[in-house]
């Protein structure tokens, strides 16, 4: 890796996951030469978050996100329908040794939730699994 | 170096006791041996008191006790009485060659020394001086004089004299004791070098040289001895290592292969499920032989740890949403109980997470009709130590085979065959605790669960 290989596969492994890993570095070789990083945005309901922007749209309305918000959603939804443990979103936001950040995540989650849920107090995207972490369902894209 | 003082101490110790014993002993000795007189009650001294005190006089004659005659007698010794003008009064047995009249001079003189050749030994009487007479050369007489002075320092002087020997003493075997352990020392030191298995060479002389070659033939043998187990260890890991690198390279190809066949369209459907099959079986052959490898590497010490300070508490977190997230059957039901957020071990966070998820998965693949699975946290009362529980309440395993769960399948401490699974997921938590100075706690009783417990030093 350190060479300047991208990935690597140890064998035996399956061709789907072989072509899976071409279509990932392919992805992000386009996406880097039209428009580097560009970040997905994606609907949740009435509510499309865009990320690139990182700006909530709902009908004419526009919420913006803040930096911690916004990476707290960017690692949701790259792990989007998988329970997220608190630490590693902690570890996200954070960094490294980010014990004891609870409180303030739970804080910044609700705040997400007042700008993309329609009832903050009883979430359909943005959910919490107990003791564990949460999760973030995105239905349509 | 403790040691050597306690044998020095030791040393010391014995030589001054053994030094007072012979000096008490040859006290005793003295006194009984040599200051008393065999023939005490006959000293010269008391016969010619006896003879002086029962010498009585009878009109003109002399009359001697019968007991003073038998000491004389006895004795071979002669008597007389010179009375106070020089003249002998009375006799008994006189020898013929000594003379019966004395001059002043005389009789200072043999008071003295000796009378004729004769030790005579004086006392007074009424009359005169009894003179008692011993055969020749029976008795030595000596004179003694001393200085007063010389007589009352004579304690002071004893007493400087013990503490000189003393002294003496100390300084002898301190000087011999430290010559011993001069040449003790190396080979202390050698053989504590032996018990930790380092190669030792000790220079051997003297009288010890017995010892130190054998130290050096001992460890000899010891560094050969590992040499060859570290090398038998090695080819063992190697030999696994090379058997499912090479295994691995015609399993891709039964997995490309399967799994192309799967998704070809033009394949018919029972086949598609039958390589589906294929490369399912293919799949689980590929997770053995990396399990295979771990578990081979972590029995041989060969796997490197990448050690780092995390919490139990992330860790029992990712697991569980690792199992809700792969899709988790709703028959299972897993509860978290964290004691205290704050426990940290020293350990390599891909193996913790590896042991708990394969007792987890243990927990899942032996209650095949659902259970509830408990993972909890806790720390030792002196905090030394904490505690990573995975338990169920399952079927549980009986008593007898807890020692078999640890060993690895098919080797000789295994005595009752696997049942289901490939068999290393206990021995690869067990081999994973070990290498975390840890270890590995079952208990269960058939039919009322499995409780395995995960105890790490704190970090």
């Amino acid at each position: 890796m350190g060479l300047g290989a991208d990935d690597y596969i140890v064998k035996p492994f399956l061709p789907r996951e072989l072509v899976l890993r071409l279509m990932a570095i392919l992805k992000r070789m386009y996406y880097s030469s039209s428009a580097p990083e560009r970040l997905p945005a994606f609907k949740l309901g009435e509510y499309i978050v865009d990320l690139e922007s990182a700006i909530v749209h709902r009908n004419t309305e526009e919420q913006p996100l803040t930096a911690k918000e916004h990476a707290l959603l960017l690692k949701l939804y790259e792990n989007q329908g998988r329970i997220v443990t608190s630490d590693a979103l902690c570890q996200a936001v954070w960094g490294d040794d980010s014990y004891g950040y609870e409180n303030t995540l739970m804080v910044h989650i609700r705040r997400i939730r007042e700008k993309i849920e329609a009832d903050p107090s009883k979430p359909l995207s943005l959910l919490t699994v107990r003791g564990l972490g949460y999760k973030l369902l995105v239905k349509e894209q | 170096m403790d040691g050597i003082i306690r044998i020095l101490r030791r040393f010391i110790g014995l030589t001054i006791l053994i030094c007072a014993f012979l000096f008490v002993l040859n006290i005793v000795m003295l006194s009984t041996l040599i200051f008393k007189e065999r023939n005490e009650e006959q000293s010269p001294k008391l016969v010619v008191q006896n003879v002086a005190s029962t010498l009585s006089r009878t009109n003109t004659s002399y009359e001697l006790g019968e007991e003073a005659e038998k000491l004389l007698s006895q004795n071979q010794a002669w008597a007389m009485l010179v009375d106070n003008q020089g003249k002998v009064t009375w006799d008994y047995l006189l020898p013929k060659d000594l003379p019966r009249s004395y001059t002043l001079t005389e009789v200072a003189k043999f008071s003295r020394n000796y009378l004729a050749d004769y030790p005579v030994f004086i006392w007074e009487h009424r009359d005169g001086l009894i003179v008692v007479g011993y055969p020749k050369n029976s008795y030595a007489k000596y004179q003694f004089y001393f200085l007063i002075s010389w007589i009352k320092s004579l304690p002071l002087r004893v007493v400087f004299l013990l503490i000189g020997n003393i002294a003496l003493v100390l300084l002898l075997t301190i000087l011999i004791g430290t010559r011993l352990i001069k040449s003790i020392k190396p080979l202390v030191s050698g053989i504590h070098a032996l018990g930790r298995e380092e190669a030792v060479y000790v220079e051997s002389k003297g009288i010890l040289n017995d010892l130190a070659n054998s130290i050096n033939y001992t460890s000899d043998i010891i560094q050969v001895k590992n040499g060859k187990l570290k090398a038998r260890d090695e080819a063992r890991s190697n030999w696994i290592a090379g058997i499912s690198h090479d295994i691995r390279t015609p399993l891709s190809m039964v997995l490309g292969y399967a799994s192309e066949l799967e998704e070809n369209t033009a394949v018919p459907g029972e086949q598609r499920l039958q390589a589906g099959i294929i490369r399912r079986q293919g799949e689980k052959l590929r997770s053995l032989i990396n399990d295979l490898n771990l578990v081979s590497m972590l029995e041989y010490e060969m796997q490197p740890l990448n050690v780092k300070v995390i919490r139990l508490s992330v860790i029992a977190r990712q697991v569980v949403s690792e199992f809700l997230n792969n899709g988790l059957d709703d028959t299972y039901i897993i509860h978290l109980h964290i004691s205290d957020e704050s426990i940290k071990v020293k350990a390599d966070e891909k193996l913790l997470l590896r042991a708990i998820t394969n007792l987890v998965q243990n927990s899942i693949s032996h209650n095949p009709e659902g259970c509830e699975i408990f993972l909890e946290t806790s720390l030792s009362s002196d905090h030394l130590t904490c505690q990573f529980i995975v338990s169920d309440h399952g079927r549980g395993i009986p008593q007898e085979e807890y020692s078999d769960l640890m060993e690895l399948p098919y080797s000789s401490g295994r005595k009752r065959t696997i049942h289901n699974g490939h068999g290393l997921g206990l021995p690869m938590v067990a081999r994973i605790t070990k290498a975390h100075q840890g270890r590995l706690i079952l208990k269960s009783n058939a039919g009322k669960g499995l409780r395995a417990i995960i105890e790490l030093p704190t970090g």
